[in-house]
């Protein structure tokens, strides 16, 4: 039996195994207290062993702007690790602090002696404390150097920056003489550097080169016609359209500018990669190429952007009121201007990597700042301006005074700071007026194209839109929201990619910049107040999630346990209602424990208002209180028909603050809760929806009030949707002269239905009483009668007869009738 | 209701997270301790019953007794007979 055997054997390797676990765990405690300061002080030890290696990076590395944002990383790192360790340390001793307590002060003189254990614990703490402490102290005194170096780095950075912008070289022969021997130098280096590698690469890794650039070309290209097929419109300037809106010039200024733009980075940067990848490049080629590519996609973007702001060739497009000639000029000027600059990076590399002196560096940098001032000198003398209206053909006007001043300004600037050897901070300048200025004025146009996108309307009229609203069947109200959306995300999009490049260009490094977002999303820190705009965002997402959750499980609440549980409409309610509002409390909650305010903090605002609320928000809370009890208690439920005051109608929703009533105009009241909690209120409908109709009933009053009286009982028995018990009545109330005045009082099951009922009801009665011969009104006047004696009733019929004598015989030979009413009456 | 909730909020904003560690002295005397935060060390006298706001992120305290603690910001610290107790 193999499987038992086996059994037995691990069985066996069990219990071993958990013998000596367990001994472990009961020796763990005074274990662990020791091997935590020693963990404690290792960790410190390795901790300044790390400090010593960043201060010796710092010191190596003194002319590396962007290994000295690194290493100020690192450091603050480090201080933050220092001071975790020492924090892990605080429980022990506040254990030994308790423990000393425990065993109190040492015997008195004179007093009787402690036990032996006592006195060796005693000690034993009173080291362990002690080595604490000087643990804790060794942390802080290398926190403080940790905080020292960071702010040392700094302090390098800033010096490095200024070095750069205002160190001044003189510039004499020497310099040039010098500078000349080393061009011809590193020229045959370059030269003879760069067909080694071309001859290398072409013989042992053509391949991998062709490879590289096919794969990086059609990554290029599927960005490119990607982004064509989406945003075409944007892009191409189409034909038909004479005279472009002005709108659609921005957006496609804007977007001719970005997409190709991007679409060149993503060439150069893919191309980088696979090469590097490939292993193409060598260590002295690889800066060469990446400078290479930089600064061919920073021309690309500038030309791109001239051309789109400018657009030398149609006038119709061009975005500045400038003529066809001084467009054109101003083009090459701008172009001329861009390849200056980037050739300037470009050689400079060239002599970093190669090893040539400064000199060589700094006089390419003198010429190509003397050559920008120079061109900037030119385009203030060029005429480009053009007056409102005028054709783009015509003769241009001179720049206004103001901008002729600011561009000779700083032509001449840049040119006497070459001469005078500040050529570190003429190189700066230009590049600041050839790509920042480029780049903020692509932010320009974004900002403006976002604005006129996102302007009420404006998106529709785009092609997109159109398009959006062919495919999808938007409305005019969602599209302007998308355009809204559009115009939004624009903003978000200029503001996250240029502002970064700007700062680049302004000598900061990718790591400050990452440190910066980091920090501005994390802790935004205002005195002692720290923000965390991630934890805000969590807390909103968490309400939000949370207020689904809540939809939902009321919706499954409702649906599911209550519809089947067979509870009144009213209870019902009442549970939805408290259920949401819980719910919503309840997300509240966590999305404000989520965002990092503190509860108590909250407890404490409470506090401070509930005093404002006692007295501003008196109204409001009573309502609200109101609302609860209407909740709890439920005095009248939706669908009721309640009577408050002098509104009546159906109670259509209660919430917490205002109960809706539906009067029966179909006028929708609004009536605050507390109103109904301390006012009288009337329902109909509470417990039941037993309710009485009462009709009145007036005869004429020569009837028969008894006989009246059988009939109305008989129609009233007779009629449907009445109950039987309680009993019908009807009671005579008053008669009079004229009339005989009954009431009708009938139950019905259904109050709601009182209306028809009563209809139905006076219809069978009014029916009943004609065929029953009972006269119902009364006459308008009063019957008067008139004695007269049959002498008298002679000779008024006489006189009558002698009065119409003259009348009659024409009108008796017409119609006989009158005169047979005459002699019978 | 809008107003109210609109209200509560920017009253719990205003009264957000305080990160930094605060330390109160509960004896009767003037109690001095000894930080270290950003580099430097400095000397805080705390007046008897007197509430103090420190170190927003992270330092060392030297206590009176001589004990010396890290705190990393956003602990209650109660001096009690020259010792502290953390919270």
């Amino acid at each position: 039996m193999p499987t038992f055997r086996l059994l037995c054997v691990l069985l066996t390797v069990l219990l071993l195994a958990a013998a000596p676990a367990r001994a472990q765990t009961a020796a763990a405690p005074a274990l662990v207290d020791a091997t935590q300061i020693e963990q404690a002080s290792n960790d410190l030890d390795r901790a300044s062993g790390q400090l010593n290696a960043i201060r010796e990076r710092v010191e190596r590395h003194k002319d590396d702007d962007a290994r000295l944002v690194e290493l100020k990383i690192e450091a603050e790192a480090l201080n933050r690790t220092i001071l975790a360790i020492s924090v892990a340390t605080r429980p022990r001793l506040e254990a030994i602090k308790a423990r000393q307590a425990e065993l109190g002060d040492p015997p008195a003189e004179g007093a009787p002696a402690e036990g032996a254990v006592v006195v060796e614990e005693r000690k034993k703490l009173a080291v362990e404390r002690n080595e604490i402490n000087a643990l804790t102290g060794e942390a802080e005194n290398l926190s403080i150097e940790a905080t020292k170096l960071s702010n040392r780095i700094t302090e390098i950075r800033r010096q490095l920056f200024t070095d750069a912008i205002l160190k001044r070289t003189g510039v004499n022969t020497a310099l040039f003489t010098e500078a000349s021997g080393a061009l011809t130098h590193e020229a045959a280096t370059f030269g003879r550097t760069v067909t080694a590698w071309l001859q290398f690469v072409w013989k042992f890794k053509r391949m991998q080169l062709l490879g590289a650039v096919a794969l990086s070309l059609v990554a290029a290209l599927v960005l490119l016609s990607g982004s064509y097929r989406l945003f075409s419109p944007f892009i191409t300037r189409a034909v038909q359209q004479e005279k472009p809106h002005y709108i659609t010039r921005l957006s496609v200024a804007f977007w001719s500018t970005i997409l190709p733009s991007m679409a060149a980075g993503a060439f150069a940067g893919t191309s980088y990669f696979f090469l590097d990848t490939f292993n193409v490049l060598r260590s002295d080629i690889a800066p060469i190429i990446s400078i290479a590519l930089a600064v061919m996609v920073a021309i690309f973007f500038v030309a791109q952007l001239a051309n789109a702001v400018l657009s030398p060739g149609d006038g119709h497009w061009r975005l500045v009121r400038v003529s066809d000639r001084g467009a054109q000029l101003l083009w090459l000027l701008i172009f001329s201007m861009a390849i200056v600059n980037g050739a300037d990076y470009f050689l400079g590399t060239i002599s970093e990597v190669l090893g040539s002196p400064v000199v060589l560096t700094v006089v390419k940098s003198f010429f190509a700042s003397i050559v920008i001032g120079a061109l900037l000198v030119v385009t203030a003398f060029i005429k480009p301006v053009l007056h409102q209206g005028e054709a783009h053909d015509s003769q241009g006007r001179p720049w206004p005074r103001s901008i002729f001043i600011l561009l000779m300004l700083t032509g001449l600037g840049l040119i006497f700071a070459s001469l005078l050897g500040y050529v570190g901070m003429a190189r700066f300048i230009a590049t600041q007026i050839v790509v920042t200025g480029a780049i903020v004025v692509t932010m320009y146009i974004g900002f403006l194209s976002g604005r006129a996108v996102s302007a009420p309307n404006a998106f529709a009229e785009t092609a997109v839109g159109k398009r959006l609203e062919q495919r999808f069947g938007l409305g005019q109200v969602a599209l302007d929201q998308v355009g809204l959306a559009a115009g939004l995300s624009i903003y978000l999009l200029i503001f996250v990619v240029f502002v970064p490049m700007v700062l680049l260009q302004w000598g900061f490094q990718v790591a400050d910049i990452e440190s910066w977002t980091y920090r501005i999303f994390t802790e935004i820190r205002i005195g002692s107040i720290t923000i965390s705009l991630i934890g805000i965002l969590a807390g909103i997402l968490l309400f939000v999630a949370g207020l689904v959750v809540t939809r939902w499980f009321q919706k499954w609440v409702d649906g599911n346990v209550l519809a089947r549980s067979q509870v009144d409409a009213g209870v019902r309610n009442s549970v939805r209602t408290a259920v949401g509002y819980a719910g919503v409390a309840l997300a509240g909650l966590v999305g404000i424990s989520a965002a990092g305010i503190n509860l108590s903090s909250l407890a404490l605002v409470a506090g401070a208002l509930s005093l404002g609320i006692g007295f501003g928000l008196q109204n409001i809370v009573s309502n609200f209180v109101s609302g609860l009890i209407l909740l709890a208690e439920r005095p009248f439920k939706v669908g009721d028909w309640v009577v408050a005051g002098t509104t009546e109608g159906f109670v259509r929703r209660i919430s917490v603050r205002a109960t809706e009533i539906e009067t029966f105009q179909r006028q929708t009241v609004i009536v605050p809760n507390s109103v109904l909690i301390n006012g009288q209120v009337g329902n109909w409908t509470h417990r039941n929806k037993l309710g009485r109709i009462d009709i009145a009933i007036s005869v004429h009053g020569g009837n028969d009030p008894r006989r009246v009286q059988e009939i109305l009982v008989e129609v009233v028995r007779g009629q449907q949707g009445l109950l039987r018990n309680p009993e019908p009545m009807v009671v005579f109330q008053a008669f009079s002269s004229a009339t005989l005045d009954f009431e009708i009082r009938a139950f019905l099951a259904d109050i709601l239905n009182g209306t028809g009922v009563k209809s139905d009801l006076r219809a069978a009665i009014l029916e009943r009483f004609r065929t029953e011969g009972i006269a119902i009104g009364a006459p308008a006047a009063a019957e008067v009668p008139i004695k007269i004696s049959p002498e008298g009733a002679d000779l008024i019929t006489t006189l009558l007869d002698q009065a119409t004598q003259k009348v009659r015989p024409p009108a008796a030979g017409r119609r006989g009738k009158p005169a047979d009413d005459a002699s019978g009456t | 209701m809008k107003r109210m909730i609109m209200m509560l909020l920017v009253s719990a904003a205003v009264s957000a997270p305080a990160m930094a560690a605060s330390v109160t002295n509960k004896d009767g005397d003037t109690q001095v301790l000894v930080i270290v935060e950003g580099g430097s060390r400095m000397e805080v006298a705390l007046e008897p019953g007197a509430t103090e706001t420190i170190c927003p992120s992270g330092c060392f305290v030297t206590l009176p007794n001589g004990d010396r603690i890290a705190l990393n910001g956003g602990e209650n610290v109660e001096i009690e007979g020259g010792s502290a107790s953390v919270k």
